[in-house]
C-alpha cells in the first residue's frame, strides 16, 4: 500500500465515528520500489491530498526523506519538493502492518502490500427489527 | 406610561449587562429586533425549551398578567418568546418578572426583553380540527353523564381484575391481555373477563352518530387510568394485531392528545370529557399519538384568540379493538408498521446471507478461473478510461483481478485504486503490481470527493436488493469529486434488446470445438461483461436459447438459471462450474458447481435507481451487449 492510497482511506463508515480521518498507521514491513518521476502527476496530486497527513504518516514510519512539513510556495516548478512528494506517495510501500481509526481504535490489517478494510455489517449499520414503540 | 429600564431600582446590575448581551446575541441569532422599548412581544432571554422551559410554564408564569396571544418555544433553544393581546399587560409582566423571577431549581433570574414580533411558527391550535390528522374524528358528548358514571364505576382500582400498574398509569384489560413487551395479544388465550355488556350500546351510538358504514364489533378492551402529571409515551397501536378503526372514550376529564407525523409534524388534539376519539385510516396507521406526563395542557381559550392551561384532572379511558384475524398488515406507512418492518429486517439479513454464500464465497472459491476467463477489457469501459488526465485518481469498485487498470491514454499518468472483496483476487492485483485494497462497495473506506473516476463494472447486480444496490450508487457519488465521473455496468434481464442477441447469448451456438476447457464450463463466465473477444471457452452443453431458461431446485433458494438463454425471472443463481485444475480440494471425477447469486436489471431500472441519489446526474444510459451501462457525473 503505497502512502498515496493510505491518504484516500478512511474509517468514516463505522458506527459512531465521525471522521475516521487520517488512520493511523502502523508498519511491520516497507519496501521501497523505484516508480518513474512524473512531475506533472506529481503537481496535480498536490492539491487533492492532505498534505499534513501524508506528512505525519511518513514521519510515522520514518520515511520523510526530507519532505518539508509543509507545501512550499512555488510548489508547481520546484523539482526538489515535487521529487520528495513522489517519493513519500508512491515509492514508499507498506508491505504489512495495520491502520487505526483514529476514533473507535478499529484496526485494519495490511498483509502483502494490501490493506483489508472489509467491515461487519453490525459495524456499519443499525440492523433493528423492532419498531420501538409500544402502546 | 413612561417606563425606563435604568430607573427600575430593584433589579440587580449584572441583570442589565446579561441583558444587553442577550439582547445582541438573541436578535443576530433569530433576526427578530429586540430592544428594551415595550411591546406587547417579550423575548425570555435565558430559558428556552433546551433548558428544559415548556410552554406550559410560560403561560403559567405570564397569564397572571393579561391573555396570553401565543408562546413559541423554538426546538434547542435557550431563549423563547411569548405575546400579550396588549403592551400594557407585557410591560406589567416585565416589571414583575425581569431580574425578579427565580427559575425554579435553580439560581437563575429571569431576563427579559422585548421584541418587535415572535418567530413564526404555526399555532397548532388554529388549524384544527379540519385540518387533524386525516381519518381522526372526536365525537363531542357521545355518552352521557350517568353512562360515564356506571362505565368508571365498574372499575376497581384497588384491585383490579386483569389490571396492572404501568410506569406511568393503571390499565385493565378485557376480551385479550395485551401483552407490553411484545406489543401484541396472545389470540390463543382470551380472557374470562370480556368486554362488560355496559358497553354495548356502542354500536347503536355510533349508528346515531352517522357512523353506520362500520360494523365494528371490538373484542378487545383496555382500560386506562392516568392521574395529574401522568400519560403514554407517543406510539402507534401494533399494525398489526388491531383492526382499522380504533376507538376510544374520554372520561373524568378533557385531555391533550399529541398527534405527530413521519415529518414530525406534531398536532395537539384537544379530547373533551365524555367525548369518543375514532382512529381510522391514516391518523391510526400514520401517526403516533400520545399525552405528555405533566400538570397542565395547553389549550386554546374559549374565545379561540388565546392559550391558556388546564390543570389535568383523573382520567379514565376506554380503548376498544378488534384484533386481526391474520397478524399482517399491508398499509402504506413502513416506517410505523410493525409487520414490514420485520419484513425488511428479515429482507436486509436474508440478503447478507445471501450475498456472503453466493457471491462472496463463491468468488472466493472460482477466483484463479475466474481471472483466467477475463482477459480483454471492454472497449467502451477502455474509451471511459482514456478520458482521464494525468494526475487524476480513478477507483475501480470491484476490480476482480485488475483487468482494467493501465488503460489510460497514452502519456497519461493516472493513479488507480481498486478495491474487491475477495482476498483471492485482490491478491492477483497485487501480483499485477496495481495498488488494491479489499472492501466492501456498500462502505466505500475513502474519504468523500476524492476521486475523478469511478469505474463499477458487474458488481452492483450482486447485491440482493434495491436499497443495498442504491447505497452502492450512492457511495460511489460520495467517493467522486465534484464534476468526476463513474462508469457503471450491470446484467441486462433482457439479453437480446434492440434485435440484437448480446454476446453472452450468441455464445451458446457458436464453437463446439475447445473441448479441453468446455468441460470447466456449463457456462456462464460473465462474457457479457467480460467483452466479446473471449469467446474461445464456451458453453456448449446447455439447450438452446430459446427452451427453459431455469429451473428450481430444492436445496437452493433462488431459480438456478440455464446458461446462455434468457433470464425468466429478476433474481437468480447463475451457475459455475469449476475447472478441474482450480478445485482447492480434488474430489474426483466430480465436477464441482457453483451458484452466483444476480439481480439481472429491467430497462431503466439502473438509471432509475441513480436519478434517486441528488448529487449525480445520468450522463448517457447504454445497453451494450447484454448490459446496461450508465455514465454519470457528480454535480459540480
Ligand atoms: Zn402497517
Amino acid at each position: 500500500m503505497k502512502l498515496l492510497t493510505h491518504n484516500v482511506l478512511s474509517s468514516k463508515c463505522l458506527k459512531g465515528v465521525s471522521v475516521g480521518y487520517p488512520l493511523r498507521l502502523n508498519a511491520t514491513d516497507i519496501k521501497v520500489v523505484d516508480v518513474d518521476y512524473n512531475s506533472e502527476f506529481v503537481s496535480r496530486m498536490i492539491p487533492k491530498i492532505n498534505y499534513s497527513a501524508l506528512y505525519d504518516a511518513a514521519q510515522s514510519i520514518g520515511h520523510l526523506n526530507g519532505l518539508p512539513d509543509a507545501v512550499v510556495d512555488d510548489f508547481e516548478s520546484n523539482e526538489d519538493f515535487l521529487k520528495a512528494v513522489h517519493h513519500v506517495l508512491l515509492e514508499v510501500d507498506i508491505v504489512s502492518g495495520d491502520l487505526e481509526c483514529p476514533e473507535s481504535g478499529r484496526k485494519f490489517p495490511i498483509t502483502r502490500g494490501i490493506p483489508n478494510m472489509l467491515v461487519n455489517e453490525n459495524e456499519v449499520n443499525e440492523i433493528n427489527g423492532s419498531n420501538g414503540y409500544n402502546n | 406610561m413612561d417606563f425606563k429600564n435604568g430607573e427600575d431600582h430593584h433589579v440587580p446590575k449584572k441583570i442589565f449587562s446579561k441583558q444587553r448581551k442577550a439582547i445582541q446575541n438573541i436578535s443576530a441569532d433569530s433576526k427578530i429586533s429586540l430592544g428594551i422599548e415595550p411591546t406587547k412581544q417579550i423575548v425570555i432571554c435565558n430559558s428556552g425549551l433546551s433548558l428544559g422551559l415548556l410552554e406550559e410554564d410560560v403561560i403559567n408564569i405570564f397569564s397572571p398578567y393579561g391573555p396570553i396571544e401565543a408562546v413559541v418555544m423554538l426546538p434547542d433553544k435557550t431563549y423563547c418568546f411569548m405575546a400579550f393581546h396588549s403592551k400594557e399587560n407585557a410591560l406589567q409582566a416585565y416589571q414583575s418578572l425581569h431580574g425578579k423571577y427565580n427559575f425554579p431549581r435553580s439560581e437563575n433570574l429571569m431576563v427579559l426583553a422585548f421584541a418587535d414580533e415572535v418567530p413564526k411558527v404555526t399555532n397548532p391550535w388554529a388549524t384544527l380540527p379540519r385540518d387533524g390528522p386525516p381519518g381522526l374524528i372526536v365525537l363531542e358528548d357521545f355518552i352521557t353523564s350517568d353512562e360515564e358514571e356506571i362505565l368508571v364505576k365498574l372499575l376497581s382500582w384497588d384491585d383490579p381484575i386483569q389490571g396492572q400498574q404501568l410506569k406511568q398509569r393503571q390499565v385493565q384489560h378485557f376480551g385479550f391481555e395485551f401483552r407490553y413487551g411484545s406489543n401484541d395479544v396472545d389470540r390463543q388465550k382470551p380472557l374470562a373477563q370480556k368486554i362488560p355488556d355496559q358497553c354495548d350500546f356502542l354500536q347503536n351510538r355510533l349508528k346515531k352518530r352517522g357512523f353506520s358504514k362500520w360494523n365494528f364489533y371490538p373484542d378487545q378492551l383496555t382500560v386506562n387510568r392516568y392521574l395529574p402529571g401522568q400519560g403514554i409515551p407517543p406510539h402507534v397501536d401494533t399494525h398489526s394485531v388491531f383492526e382499522d378503526p380504533i376507538l376510544s372514550l374520554s372520561m373524568l376529564s378533557d385531555v391533550v392528545m399529541d398527534f405527530k407525523d413521519a415529518s414530525g409534524h406534531k398536532i395537539p388534539v384537544f379530547l373533551p370529557r365524555r367525548s369518543l376519539t375514532v382512529m381510522s385510516g391514516e391518523s391510526r396507521f400514520g401517526w403516533t399519538h400520545g399525552i405528555a406526563s405533566r400538570m397542565h395542557d395547553v389549550i386554546c381559550t374559549d374565545d379561540k384568540k388565546g392559550l391558556t392551561l388546564l390543570p389535568r384532572e383523573e382520567r379514565v379511558s376506554y380503548t376498544f379493538r378488534l384484533l386481526r384475524s391474520k397478524k399482517e398488515c399491508f398499509c402504506s406507512y413502513a416506517w410505523l408498521c410493525d409487520n414490514q418492518k420485520q419484513n425488511l429486517y428479515q429482507q436486509q439479513l436474508d440478503a447478507i446471507q445471501l450475498e456472503k454464500q453466493y457471491v462472496r464465497e463463491v468468488y472466493e472459491e472460482i477466483s484463479s478461473h475466474f481471472s483466467e476467463t477475463r482477459h480483454t477489457p471492454w472497449p467502451n469501459i477502455v474509451e471511459f478510461c482514456k478520458t482521464f488526465k494525468t494526475g487524476q485518481i480513478l477507483l475501480d469498485v470491484g476490480c476482480g483481478n485488475g483487468k482494467y487498470f493501465g488503460n489510460q491514454a497514452e502519456n497519461v499518468s493516472l493513479f488507480e485504486i481498486g478495491l474487491d472483496a475477495s482476498a483471492h483476487l485482490a491478491d492477483m492485483c497485487t501480483k499485477r503490481g496495481v495498488e488494491v485494497l479489499t472492501g466492501n462497495c456498500l462502505n466505500l473506506p475513502f474519504r468523500s470527493s476524492i476521486a475523478d473516476g469511478v469505474l463499477c463494472i458487474a458488481v452492483i447486480h450482486h447485491l440482493a436488493t434495491h436499497e443495498r444496490r442504491r447505497r452502492a450508487v450512492q457511495e460511489i457519488a460520495r467517493v467522486l469529486c465534484k464534476g468526476g465521473r463513474a462508469l457503471i455496468y450491470v446484467w441486462a434481464r433482457d439479453q437480446r434488446l434492440q434485435d440484437k442477441m448480446s454476446t453472452y447469448l450468441k455464445q451458446n451456438r457458436k464453437n463446439r470445438q475447445n473441448t479441453a476447457i468446455q468441460s470447466a464450463f456449463k457456462g456462464d463466465k460473465n462474457n457479457s461483461v467480460t467483452g466479446s473477444g473471449t469467446s474461445q471457452s464456451e458453453n456448449n452443453l446447455c439447450t438452446s436459447a430459446d427452451s427453459k431458461s431455469c429451473e428450481f431446485t430444492g436445496s437452493l433458494p433462488l431459480p438456478v438459471h440455464v446458461n446462455r438463454t434468457n433470464f425468466k425471472h429478476s433474481d437468480i443463481l447463475v451457475p459455475w462450474k469449476l475447472k478441474e485444475k482450480h478445485r482447492q480440494e480434488s474430489n474426483e471425477g466430480e465436477q464441482q458447481t457453483f451458484y452466483r447469486y444476480y439481480h439481472v436489471f429491467e430497462e431503466d431500472e439502473l438509471t432509475r435507481m441513480c436519478i434517486e441519489i441528488p448529487q449525480i446526474q445520468v450522463l448517457e444510459t447504454k445497453y451494450d451487449q447484454g448490459n446496461w451501462s450508465v455514465l454519470l457525473r457528480k454535480l459540480p
